[in-house]
């Protein structure tokens, strides 16, 4: 719900009081009714984990509240334009929820909580409250729409951090330039003529950001706090509460300031019928909340976060378009591309170890080995530099690295940047040269669409828990074989893709992080496909209707990608254990109609 | 007049939402509590140190696992193997580069002892009770300790909660054993004297009491004076040390819980009494078991030990623990005229300590799976976790009760400590001191041995045993380890004991354990009822290979059968650091031989 006033007492003057009120109540209700089977005596039995039956009720309010006001004037002197806009926002996040249970229904034709009556009840709630305030300002400038400036500033608090470090003041200025509409434009000839439109811009700025702190109060040391229905300990009257220490917290915790520093090109040429957007920038933080520092062990706890890392990410984005008519035939294609590239620039890890950030790091990096290939027998093993670090046992069939500091020894040496042993970076996880293509045709009544998306460059290492990847990783429990895992070593088939199988820990011996197994998770996807037929004026018009169009839809026809050489995993959805759902081809129809 | 009505409109809703404009940006938690909040009672102390009696272990819920009847496999000993060699005992550990028991989470319960220590003193009230719960958390720490004291050797001594700024304690260097032996003794005394005796005001079943302390503690100096008397000379050793203040310790520490007279041993004289010690469901009324974990099947925290127990768990009890048996005339199997061999599963146990019919599965007709079927042979047949791989089959901590081997419904206690444990921790001590007498020995060990009917040991007629573990020590010392050994078989202490007897090099090292003769389970029938449906003999020859003289070998085919147990006598005793941390903090040295 939303409500604005708006007041001009002069013309230019503009002022706005605007709120908004945004609640979202929620009621769950779970059900777990107890399901029989029918045994060969004919007896009825509950399944397993289908009883008790049980019953959970929770109910929850978000109230979201932002209240506005801002005044703006502008004004033109000449060919020179003002606008000058301040104002103030304030929002709070308050969340207030009450959630219960019982399990032993009564029956389970009317499920409720009262009518449960399990002895260990449990109820929980909620309630937390996320506020934030500030002042905003904005100036713009332009002369005779040549030349444009803009000047912001922000001073923002937030309820996330303790008072003293609440407040950060974020200012930024832009500038821009429409070249075309300079006197001289008009007699570059050749130039002017093809380019119709072309502006440069520049910006550098600074924004807060909090979106890496999850919780709405890092600084507050909580207690954990369990309930006695929570315990496993029996005391002689019974289980009890119990309270545990609280994590350690970063009261000192504050805003991520992010100053970004932006060129690009606007520009329409060949009677508008090209047109090029450009953009490359530079986004750095100096007080970035990186990956808790390493600190000895002893400590006992997780090391909260804290300001303390600096990155810098450079990147582009380039799109290009054209669109046309000809005739009855139109046509509409668009392509972007973007990269980018992630440096941490300070990080309080003085030796380097690779398991965390460091200074120099790009981010994504993969450290592994080098694989040579696989051991041919104990000869081989014999001969070859000690993997003895890794697994006390190879032989035929087993991974074999290579020893790429001599010492014969495979191992990590000190895990640090100055000495990793055999490790090397082997590839990024990094997604590099993102890439969509749009076209859009249309031929009198006939329309059709295409958007192919993909990435240009990627690696992908999948560790020693996906089974989906290794098809055997451990016991029988945790083993998922498809057809591509086919292609293994065995005595006879000694160039297999994967490595000898064990019903055992021991594969993790032959999945070290290497060379073999990395995969290009590079790919293309056919994305959908779209074809319409709209139905044409006079017909349309005798039944009534407005616009009648029929389309046919394909989703996921086709993906390019040499991850699929031997495994199944899709290269758009990784998780960490690729145990989802895959994605799904859909063909659909349909029909819009316009009253 | 419009104007106005907007202005008017605009305040109300300021006003309205901005009720609490002050502190608009002051947030904290509503449903949770922090320090100031906290430490003020008693009973403030009591929440707290109750989170430690939930982290004590318990039976696990998932196969392969057998809860403390699985340890003297799992561990690595000479009593119990598993199906694939243990690798930690054949040398093959590896270093870690991270974690390996020395991660923050690793250390983060002694970090929680230490939160407490660092905030108790708040607490006011009912002083009887605060000092209970210091107590409890003082032996928490001591159990916490000794845990890494046993894993890695000399250890940092963290006296509180560290926070980052803490660098004198974060980089400090480890120290000697004996220092933390100490520390752990000393927390122990405390706790001894804070806590209520058993019975008396204060104490609650089921929370730490003052014997308790006190066995531990004499676990702990028996484990700290043995090792350094028997790793003297050694890397592992403590320069200048040879552990007899640890052993006077131990004994004092064990005369706390047998001279309170509150303790005893139960089923004495009793048919199947031994056996039937590990398998209850309650031991309320124990005099022995000391201290225990209850479960209860109403709320869901149930066990599946008996489940599990009733298969062969992928293991099997070895040739070896079962030749460590007397006979019943309080003779070695070496010299005994009752010995009556290793034929059938039946002969090795005739005549023999009735300890051992209680401990292995035997298949005379009086050993059962569950209430409703007689064991007649060990487990050959299902998944591989589900077999037995020595052809002597647990059966200690069994229960038969057919309803406790549903799933859902396994309620059998866990025994933490019992007294027989005092009563080996007093007369090793003792015997390591060169003072045990004739006396100590019937207080001690003959009361165990009467238990089960066996006569007792007379110092002055001790049969030689030519096939003793330690010829080369005294033969009560010989005796006495012998004793500890089958009372307390697969409860989970002989890795601990034959650690700080530095034994390995002698037990396990070049070892290649062997199980049952395998003749004995040939032209076992599948139905006795159907001859038709054939005999076991393929599942048999191939589960259980056998070595030249009949005895099964279960890894003949490996390194292991080959030339034994790699064991490194230099180096397996302690566990690696991680390297990470060894680089985090440069003052941390490796252990010996990594």
């Amino acid at each position: 719900m939303t409500g604005e006033f708006v007041i001009t007492p002069l013309k230019g003057w503009v002022n706005t009081v605007n709120y908004t009120y945004e609640a979202n109540i929620w009621n769950n209700s779970d059900h777990l009714k107890t399901v029989y089977e029918t045994l060969p005596s004919g007896k009825l039995a509950p399944i397993d984990y289908t009883y008790p039956n049980q019953f959970t009720r929770s109910v929850g309010f978000q109230y979201h509240q932002v209240l506005n006001a801002f005044s703006s004037y502008e004004f033109d002197l000449k060919q020179h334009y003002f606008k000058i806009l301040g104002g103030y926002v304030r929002e709070i996040n308050d969340n207030l929820s009450m959630g219960g249970g019982n399990n032993n229904l009564y029956t389970d034709n009317v499920p409720s909580i009262s009518t449960a009556y399990g002895k260990t009840p449990w109820i929980s709630d909620g309630r937390s409250q996320l506020a934030s305030e500030g002042v905003f300002g904005r100036l713009n400038y332009n002369f005779s729409e040549k030349y444009l400036l803009e000047v912001v500033g922000r001073y923002d608090g937030t309820s996330r951090f303790l008072a003293d470090h609440r407040w950060g003041f974020y200012p930024g200025v832009s500038a821009g330039w429409n070249i075309n509409k300079e006197k001289f434009w008009d007699k570059l000839g050749a130039i002017s003529e093809h380019i119709n439109t072309l502006k440069i811009r520049a910006s550098y700025g600074a924004q807060g950001d909090q979106s890496g702190v999850g919780s709405w109060y890092p600084f507050y040391p909580s207690l954990g706090t369990a309930a006695p229905t929570s315990g496993n300990w029996y005391f002689s009257s019974g289980r009890e509460a119990r309270t545990g220490a609280p994590g350690l917290v970063n009261p000192n915790i504050t805003w991520i300031t992010t100053k970004v520093l932006n060129f690009g090109v606007d520009l329409n040429a060949f009677r508008n019928r090209f047109s090029l957007v450009f953009e490359t920038y530079k986004r750095s933080a100096d007080d970035f909340l990186g990956p808790a520092r390493d600190l000895p062990a002893i400590l006992g706890t997780g090391v909260p976060q804290e300001n303390v890392a600096a990155i810098k990410t450079t990147g582009f984005e380039l799109t290009l378009g054209w669109r046309d008519r000809i005739g009855d035939f139109s046509y509409n294609l668009r392509g972007i591309l973007s990269n980018y590239k992630g440096v941490v620039t300070k990080y309080p890890n003085d030796p380097k170890l690779i398991s965390n950030w460091y200074v120099g790091e790009e981010m994504g990096a993969i450290y592994g080995y080098t694989t040579v290939g696989y051991f041919t027998g104990d000869a081989d093993v014999a001969n070859s530099p000690s993997q003895s670090k890794l697994y006390s046992r190879w032989g035929a069939g087993d991974i074999k690295y290579a020893d790429l500091n001599g010492d014969g020894i495979i191992d990590w040496g000190k895990n640090t940047v100055d000495d990793m042993g055999d490790l090397r970076i082997i590839g990024n996880t990094t997604p590099k040269y993102q890439y969509s293509l749009f076209a859009d045709l249309g031929w009198k009544n006939w329309d059709a669409s295409l958007f192919i998306q993909g990435v240009g460059k990627r690696q992908f290492f999948f560790g020693s828990g996906t089974n989906y990847f290794w098809g055997i990783t451990g016991s029988e429990w945790q083993s998922s074989p498809f057809t591509v895992h086919m292609d293994r070593w065995t005595p006879t088939n000694t160039d297999g893709y994967f490595p000898k199988y064990y019903m055992s820990g021991e594969n993790g011996k032959n999945m070290q992080t290497q060379t073999k197994y990395l995969q290009n998770a590079a790919y293309m996807r056919l994305k959908n496909i779209q074809v319409g037929y709209t139905l044409p004026d006079h017909l349309k018009n005798s039944i009534g209707l407005q616009k009648l169009r029929i389309f046919a839809l394909v989703e996921n026809i086709f993906t390019i990608s040499p991850l699929k050489k031997h495994s199944t995993i899709d290269p758009e959805t990784f998780f960490s254990d690729m145990k989802i759902y895959p994605m799904q081809r859909s063909y659909s129809l349909g029909v819009n109609l316009t009253f | 007049m419009k104007k106005n009505k907007f202005l008017l409109i605009f305040i109300i809703l300021s006003v309205a939402f901005a009720a609490c404009q002050k502190n608009f940006l002051d947030r904290t938690p509503k449903t949770s509590i922090s320090d100031g909040d906290y430490w003020r009672t008693a009973n403030d102390l009591r929440l707290y140190v109750n989170n430690f009696y939930n982290g004590l272990p318990s039976y696990i819920k998932s196969y392969f696992t057998s809860g403390i009847y699985s340890l003297d496999d799992y561990e690595g000993t000479d009593n119990m193997v598993n199906r694939d060699y243990s690798r930690f005992l054949n040398g093959e550990s590896t270093l870690p580069s991270s974690g390996g028991g020395w991660s923050s989470g690793d250390w983060g319960s002694i970090r929680s002892v230490n939160y407490f220590l660092g905030k108790y003193q708040n607490a006011t009230g009912d002083q009887a009770a605060i000092n209970k719960y210091l107590g409890e958390a003082l032996y928490f720490k001591a159990y916490y300790y000794y845990d890494k004291l046993k894993r890695f050797g000399d250890l940092p001594w963290v006296s509180k909660a560290l926070t980052p700024t803490d660098s004198t304690e974060l980089y400090s260097p480890r120290l000697s054993r004996s220092v933390i032996a100490d520390s752990i003794i000393a927390i122990l005394d405390k706790a001894i004297e804070l806590l209520p005796s058993k019975g008396a005001a204060g104490y609650e079943d089921f929370r730490i009491y003052k014997e308790v302390a006190a066995l531990f503690q004499s676990r702990i100096a028996l484990y700290e004076g043995t090792w350094e008397k028997y790793h003297a000379g050694t890397p592992y050793g403590v320069s200048g040390s040879n552990g007899v203040k640890y052993l006077n310790k131990a004994v004092s520490a064990a005369q706390i819980v047998i001279n309170s007279g509150k303790f005893g041993l139960d089923n004495i004289g009793a048919p199947k009494g031994y056996f039937n010690l590990f398998n209850q469901i309650s031991y309320s009324a124990s005099k022995e078991v000391m201290f225990w974990r209850q479960y209860n099947a109403d709320d869901g925290n149930v066990t599946f030990i008996a489940r599990y127990m009733v298969v062969g768990g992928g293991r099997g009890i070895t040739r070896n623990l079962v030749e460590s048996y007397l006979c019943t005339d309080g003779k070695p199997i070496s010299v005994s005229p009752l010995y009556q061999g290793d034929e059938t599963l039946v002969k090795v146990a005739t005549n023999r300590d009735p300890r051992l019919s209680q401990t292995v599965q035997i298949n005379d007709g009086n050993h059962y799976l569950s209430d409703t079927s007689r064991f007649w042979h060990p487990a050959w047949e299902g998944a591989n976790e589900d077999k037995d791989y020595t052809g002597y089959q647990n059966c200690k901590g069994l229960n038969t009760d057919s309803r406790q081997q549903e799933i859902g419904k396994g309620t059998q206690g866990l025994i933490f400590y019992r007294y027989a444990e005092a009563l080996l921790n007093l007369i090793e001590a003792k015997a390591e001191l060169g003072t045990a007498t004739q006396a100590d020995v019937d207080a001690t060990i003959n009361l165990l041995r009467s238990r089960v009917g066996m006569p007792g040991l007379n110092i002055a007629a001790i049969s030689t045993d030519p096939n003793w573990d330690f010829p080369e020590l005294s033969p009560l010392i010989n005796e006495i380890r012998r004793e500890r050994r089958v009372e307390l078989a697969i409860e989970g202490y002989r890795h601990d004991d034959i650690w700080r007897w530095a034994a390995a090099g002698k037990l396990i090292k070049g070892w290649k354990p062997k199980g049952a003769k395998r003749s004995q389970f040939m032209n076992f029938l599948k139905d006795w009822s159907n001859p038709g449906k054939g005999n076991y003999n393929d599942i048999v020859s191939g589960l259980y290979p056998v070595d030249d003289n009949d005895y099964i070998f279960p890894y003949k085919s490996n390194v292991v059968g080959n030339s034994g147990f790699n064991f490194k006598t230099d180096r397996d005793y302690l566990s690696p650091l991680p390297t990470n941390q060894l680089i985090l903090n440069p003052n941390l040295k490796q252990n010996p031989g990594w």
